[in-house]
């Protein structure tokens, strides 16, 4: 796990004092749920893109987006449910343009386009798990980011009902579904 | 225990991420190869689909992430409260000029539509005035009096004082009301009836009788052919 260490910004140092204090106060407030979320919004939107950049640039996105907003959010406790939501919403529209993009474009220029798979992309590129994350595209959203969630490390059952906001019943009735779903497609 | 059922127990088991089977499952198995094939390979499927989704999902979080994102915090600082951000601020230009155009319209079509005085009532002074008097209040206007004639009846707008009924009187009116005032010599008692108010208690200045039904006489139809 990396450190994240608080960096006071250049900016706040030649800001109005009161103004100073609310932005630091707040920033400060951030960077304590940075440690928990961003690598929470990047496996969100690695899960969706599969593209380590892309998800890189949309985690960042989107905890920029929950920056900006920080000071609205009148529940502390939702902000991990938040950036998660902000995070999957974004890598969603990202990855549709994507898949808009892909369609428009002939097939040479679009195997030209991509970039040599790394080492890593090979061995998790095996035909079954090109067809698990095809079977993956195919769920609801809502249930597609359950199966997400839960897959997570560490993230129990109550733990994703409580990031999105839905009863422990829900999460486990959309679980089921979906293992079985997958579970046909790829037989 | 039917095979079916046992399979779809089985796979309804898996899915719902419980290891063990029920006691009639498990007898089933013990006695039907075909099912145990089957239980054994959907728990290897199930398995490796858990396996592979953890390895998708679970990625190492590359260490540019926030170091990335502090920067551009630091570029980007958060905006007070009270500015419009998002929707809010392309906005705001088109609900001003919207504002400032309803504004104008209604200042507009107050001063195209004045209240209008119906001619009749308006030819009735006020208050009881000498006739004299009251006839030089009154414009000389048209009946149905144009802008120039509306601005010139509205003597008293720019000197911000409180402008005064604008009384329309018709021509005949006019001339018969001239015509009166110069026989007003032969006539005192029209104009100190005109002038004078009424003695308490006999204010009214009309007199409505009731109503008379004569009596009605019936007469057979008559044909206009005859």
């Amino acid at each position: 796990m990396q450190e994240f260490v608080l960096n006071p910004p250049a900016r706040l140092l030649s800001a109005d004092p009161a103004e100073k204090a609310g932005t630091a106060s707040a920033r400060s407030e951030f960077e304590l749920r940075l440690r928990e979320c961003a690598p929470l919004a990047y496996r969100v939107a690695r899960s969706v893109l599969r593209n380590d950049a892309d998800a890189e640039e949309i985690a960042q996105e989107a905890l920029f987006r929950a920056y900006r907003k920080f000071n609205e959010l009148r529940d502390p406790s939702r902000f991990r449910a938040w950036v998660v939501r902000i995070s999957f919403r974004l890598a969603l529209d990202r990855w549709r343009s994507f898949k808009r993009r892909e369609q428009r474009e002939t097939a040479w220029a679009r195997l030209g386009a991509q970039p040599p798979p790394t080492a890593e992309q090979v061995a998790l590129s095996s035909e079954f798990q090109a067809r698990l994350e095809r079977a993956l595209d195919e769920l609801p959203d809502k249930t597609r980011l359950v199966v997400i969630l839960s897959a997570i490390q560490g993230h129990t059952l109550e733990e994703v009902a409580a990031i999105l906001e839905i009863p422990v019943g829900t999460v486990k009735s959309k679980l089921f579904h979906a293992r079985k779903q997958l579970a046909e497609k790829l037989r | 225990m039917n095979c079916k059922n046992c399979q779809e127990d089985i796979l309804d088991s898996l899915a719902a991420g419980e290891n063990a089977l029920s006691a009639d499952n498990t007898r089933h198995l013990v006695s039907c190869t075909t099912c145990a094939v089957f239980h054994r390979q959907q728990r290897e499927l199930f398995h490796s689909m858990q396996s592979a989704l953890a390895a998708s999902v679970n990625q190492p979080v590359p260490p540019s992430l926030v170091p990335g994102l502090r920067v551009r915090l630091d570029e980007n600082p958060a905006s007070p409260r009270f500015l419009l951000t998002g929707w809010k601020r392309p906005a705001l230009p088109v609900v001003l000029v919207l504002v400032v155009g309803l504004g104008l319209l209604s200042r507009g079509s107050l001063r195209h539509n004045p209240v209008a005085i119906p001619a009749p009532l308006a030819a009735i002074p006020a208050a009881p005035v000498a006739a004299q008097a009251a006839l030089d209040v009154v414009p000389s206007t048209p009946a149905v009096p144009g802008r120039s004639a509306r601005r010139a009846a509205r003597p008293h707008e720019d000197s911000k004082q409180p402008v005064e009924p604008e009384v329309i009187v018709l021509p005949e009116e006019r001339e018969a009301f001239d015509r009166f005032i110069a026989q007003a010599p032969d006539n005192p008692e029209a104009i100190l009836a005109l002038t004078r108010p009424l003695p308490d208690g006999n204010d009214s200045a009309v007199q409505i009788a009731l109503l008379a039904i004569k009596p009605l006489q019936v007469r057979p139809l008559e044909s206009s052919e005859e």
